[in-house]
């Protein structure tokens, strides 16, 4: 998943390759749908015919022919059905998924109707397995119609299959006014903008798929914007990326909903219109609006103890949950044991809760995405953050702007190839960035170490020391006169026998040269105290 | 819970008569049973969010504790004495050894002649006025400016098994819990899945000591927090996959049945072991599933194989043991140790030496590299050392091209780096000889306190009640050395 920024060119043709192959998935899937169908079609036909009996030899001939084709058909699907998992899997793993239940679920069916459909291509033909062939069959049909639905749930949302019996608002006259200031910004955008926003957006860009990494089924996603940035735009309302994406012309490729998915009416958009242009109004989000560098005010949330039940979920999970300091309410959470099965569905349930008590968390190597921006962003008392090797993106780093507190925050083995000086603007309190392997372009590194000079960023570069001095060839002999002044345990001897700092006898090896002279002391504490105020000692020295 | 009380609590009337029944007096039942029971249950089960045994804020979360089984020759290495290059074959004098009392092996030896190092050393930029390093640890070297080169080390022990057994568990007679399992005793898993204390071994190219699997036992500590050890060569570990016709379910049914049993008879005999049993069998069962995934290098970028040198490929190699160390410090495991065999040059040192350090060198560079790059570095102590140094003088015959060293505990060298330890500085100093301290002198004990310190531990308040008294791994000794803490 990391990106390499030194041998980038082969790579990133072959990771366009591998991504075209992975989005020919939708259209390959229908091949193996077909197929299958038509063998149960031609296999219940067969099974009609022989139930009839007549076994003339004419018959038999065009038994031992629809034999073979089926033998034939077989094939075909195992191919097609292994060529479209293949796609699948390459498919699921670009960003836009959010890792969850149903994709998991879509995941596994595929894999196992590709298993299926070879095991019967594999079992035809031999009488033996005659059972084995039908059973399977039947199974990878109705694992087909199931894992058709979970797929066509990710791509046009969940309820898809049952939408029609629901209710869908659509909007028939333009309100005649937009109540905004006295009503509360909540009502407007819940009772009007939000069902729009869930009627045309959230399939693609919502809790289970974010295409350029944008979501916007909720007021602190929205916030967050997308890959291209804020969707709405604070400054100058009228410009922002929500109202021009759905105003472009229908052929345009910037166009949002895209070309053949159902469009917003006219009453709609001049809906949303209005509420952006008056400032597109959200309920309190917890989220600061992202402004560059601004000084936030450490706002800190209130220290109480974490829910108890929050952090038994977390343990019976087999995360690690455990004080930052032995009496701190705040935590030191790491999901090191599960990260391989880490998914952002359960990381936003099971985090959650805990949200305001996390001071140290490590997600590092889990499947993880911007999904848990918003989740991210509420943590305030945020000191310390381990993305390393997510899918985390720029989204992700702009909800860490206005935390007032993170320190440290690693990136490593990410793919932030898009990311901008602007994504890191905020966290105010950051000290130490770590980016090696993130994709981060060099240019991006030296604009960022250029506005923020304090700022410690470990890219992987410059860890080594340098040799100073080497000695010369080597001479051994023995001309070193042979008295052994200046040789023994400490030359000189201290002036002293007692300590000027505890009044105990001096031990060797604990001293200080002071103007000039060597004072012994009893132990490794007491040179340090004397080293602090030498002259408050002089008295006790002879 | 504390576990006296908690042994309290296991104590019923019932029991307690149930013994004396057995042909026991009163008196001598309560006395048999109390001896029975000298081991209380781990004491970290308590409330949902007690850390109990934390004194104060962590600066590190782990440790990587490589032992240089042996002990390697500091003045070859770390401790830098051009002086000596002009005494070469000259007497010790008498002055400097002071009496000193000396192995079996050089002790009956007519002369000590100073052998002085024959490798040249290079001065390494770190955050003081540079490091001395010799030429065998070119890698090493280049990490000055992470490294705490401490010279003052001195230890009690003038022999191998004492020596190790003195590091490993601040007492020279074998019996004390090992410093890896204090910390897994302490610090608790921060990976359910895998072990706490993890040991691995690389048999070196020299003059190898036995090493004892108390080296990294639990003591009277419970049984759970002994070092777990990956085997070198072949599978790590043994028996990960299920007999054939076992499924996972099968597994998973035997053990809660046995669990149940043996859950039985820890409630009849209070007999910790058999809940050490219980944890290590679930232990054994996650390992099933998380010991392939950790051991699996497949997932590792060509670079960072490289960075490892040639050798990370082979199981067992020092260089294997350091990536898979950095693997395991990624997983949270808390105390990793791995020991390399084979620095007890007595004699053909120069060879050996080099040998060893070729293998040590530039994994043990990596291994640094590797985990600060990837921001584990500040949070995980890395220290390496023997269990004490080298003499100046040499034992068998000395020429300008070889020469061996004898067993000195007076002074040696060791570095640690990360996990809050002051980086780029060189501490304490040693005669021109490299035969006594000078200045600094820091003991094993002083170490122990120190790294007990940086994981979140006052040294004299992490205890364990054992048959009367509170043990604690630095005894009654040692001082939290905060010259050496960054």
């Amino acid at each position: 998943m990391s990106i390499d920024s030194s041998d980038s060119a082969p790579a990133a043709a072959l990771q366009a390759w591998v991504e075209f192959f992975g989005r020919l998935h939708p259209l390959l899937l229908h091949a193996p749908i077909g197929l299958l169908v038509a063998i149960a079609l031609l296999r219940a036909w067969q099974f009609a015919r022989r139930r009839r009996a007549d076994a003339s030899d004419a018959a038999a001939t065009s038994v031992i022919g629809l034999e073979r084709a089926i033998g034939m058909l077989c094939w075909a699907t195992a191919f097609a059905a292994l060529l479209t998992a293949g796609a699948g899997l390459v498919l699921a793993r670009e960003d836009a998924y959010v890792t969850s239940t149903t994709l998991d679920r879509h995941r596994l069916l595929g894999i196992a109707i590709a298993v299926g459909v070879l095991i019967v291509a594999l079992t035809h033909g031999r009488p033996r397995l005659q059972v084995v062939h039908h059973a399977v069959l039947i199974a990878s049909l109705a694992a087909t119609a199931f894992g058709g639905h979970l797929g066509a749930e990710l791509s046009h949302g969940a309820g898809f299959l049952t939408e029609p019996f629901r209710e869908r608002v659509r909007m028939a006259d333009p309100p005649t006014a937009l109540e905004v200031s006295t009503d509360g910004p909540a009502r407007v955008y819940e009772e009007r903008i939000a069902p729009i926003l869930a009627g045309y957006c959230i399939d693609c860009h919502g809790p289970t798929k974010r295409k350029g990494s944008l979501a916007l089924h909720g007021p602190a996603e929205i916030e967050l914007g997308g890959i291209s940035g804020d969707v709405l735009s604070r400054a100058n309302p009228a410009a922002s990326e929500l109202l021009r994406r759905v105003h472009v012309p229908i052929d345009d490729d910037e166009c949002m909903p895209p070309a053949g998915k159902p469009r917003p009416n006219a009453a709609e958009l001049d809906e949303l219109r209005r509420w952006i242009e008056a400032g597109a109004p959200l309920p309190a989000t917890e989220l600061e609006p992202i402004a560059p560098q601004v000084e936030l005010p450490v706002q800190r949330a209130s220290v109480v103890e974490p829910p108890a039940d929050a952090v038994a979920k977390l343990r019976a999970k087999l995360l690690h949950v455990q004080r930052r300091t032995p009496d701190s309410p705040l935590l030191w959470i790491d999901a090191a044991a599960i990260a391989p099965t880490l998914r952002d569905d359960q990381a936003l349930e099971w985090l959650g809760p805990l949200a305001p008590h996390i001071a140290d968390l490590s997600l590092a190597r889990s499947g993880v995405g911007d999904a848990l921006a918003p989740l991210l962003a509420r943590m305030e008392r945020l000191e310390r953050l381990d993305l390393s090797a997510t899918r985390i993106g720029p989204v992700t780093l702009r909800a860490l702007g206005g935390l007032p507190e993170l320190r440290e925050l690693v990136l490593t083995r990410t793919a932030l190839v898009t990311c901008t000086v602007e994504d890191f603007a905020g966290m105010p309190a950051l000290a130490n960035l770590r980016v090696w392997n993130s994709g981060l372009q060099r240019s991006v590194i030296e604009a960022l170490q250029a506005a923020r000079p304090n700022l410690r960023i470990d890219d992987g570069t410059d860890l080594r020391s340098q040799p100073l001095e080497t000695e010369e060839a080597l001479a051994l002999t023995s001309d070193a006169p042979l008295s052994t002044a200046g040789a023994e345990a400490p030359a000189a001897v201290p002036i002293n026998t007692i300590c000027p700092v505890s009044g105990a006898p001096i031990k060797p090896g604990f001293t200080r040269e002071h103007e000039g002279r060597l004072i012994g002391f009893c132990c490794n504490q007491c040179p340090l105290a004397f080293d602090a105020d030498p002259g408050s000692f002089a008295a006790k020295l002879p | 819970m504390h576990p006296f009380e908690q042994h309290h609590l296991d104590l019923t009337r019932r029991r307690f008569f149930t013994s004396c029944a057995s042909g026991l007096s009163a008196a001598l039942g309560s006395a048999a049973l109390a001896s029975l029971l000298p081991k209380p249950l781990h004491a970290a089960s308590a409330a949902p969010l007690a850390s109990p045994l934390l004194n104060h804020a962590p600066r590190a979360k782990r440790v990587i504790y490589m032992h240089m089984e042996g002990a390697p020759s500091q003045i070859d290495l770390y401790d830098y004495k051009p002086q000596l290059r002009a005494r070469y074959d000259q007497d010790l004098p008498d002055s400097i050894r002071m009496g000193q009392r000396l192995t079996g092996m050089t002790s009956g030896q007519a002369r000590f002649p100073i052998a002085p190092s024959i490798f040249k050393f290079t001065r390494y930029q770190n955050n003081a006025d540079g490091a001395w390093l010799s030429e065998l640890l070119p890698h090493t070297g280049a990490m000055a400016k992470h490294l705490c080169i401490v010279r003052s080390m001195h230890t009690e022990a003038i022999n191998h098994e004492p020596g190790i057994t003195f590091f490993q568990t601040g007492n020279q007679q074998p019996g004390r819990p090992s410093f890896g399992a204090w910390a897994s005793y302490g610090l608790g898993s921060a990976n359910a899945n895998l072990p706490t204390f993890v040991v691995m071994i690389t048999q070196g190219i020299g003059n190898m000591q036995a090493l004892s699997a108390r080296f990294w036992g639990s003591g009277f500590l419970p049984s759970e927090h002994q070092g777990c050890k990956l085997r070198s060569s072949g599978d790590p570990v043994l028996y990960l996959e299920d007999p054939p016709g076992v499924t996972r379910a099968d597994r998973r049914a035997w053990l809660d049945l046995v669990g149940e049993l043996n859950e039985k008879e820890a409630a009849r005999t209070l007999d910790p072991e058999l809940r050490a049993r219980i944890a290590q069998a679930e232990m054994a069962y996650r390992m099933q599933a998380s010991v392939p995934e950790l051991t699996d290098f497949s997932d590792e970028d060509e670079r960072t194989l490289e960075l490892y040198g040639p050798d990370v490929k082979k199981p067992g190699t020092f260089a294997a043991s350091c990536l898979l160390a950095r693997r395991l410090a990624e997983r949270g495991v808390r105390f990793i140790q791995l020991y390399m065999r084979g620095w007890d040059q007595h004699g053909n040192l120069p060879g050996e030496l080099k040998s060893q350090c070729d293998a040590v060198d530039r994994p043990q560079a990596a291994l640094l590299e590797d985990l600060e790059r990837r921001g584990l570095l500040d949070e995980t102590i890395v220290i390496w050392s023997g269990e004490f140094g080298r003499t100046c003088y040499s034992q068998g015959t000395l020429t300008k091209d070889n020469y061996g060293r004898d067993h000195h505990p007076r002074c040696f060298s060791l570095w640690m780096a990360g996990g809050g330890v002051r980086p780029g500085i060189v501490f304490g100093e040693t005669d021109d000889y490299s035969y006594n301290i000078t200045k600094d002198p820091v003991s094993v004990h002083d170490l122990h306190a120190t790294l007990l310190h940086l994981l979140g531990f006052d040294h004299q308040r992490l205890s364990y009640r054992h048959q009367g008294r509170d043990f604690r791994l630095t005894d009654v000794f040692g001082e939290v050395r905060r010259e050496l803490i960054a």
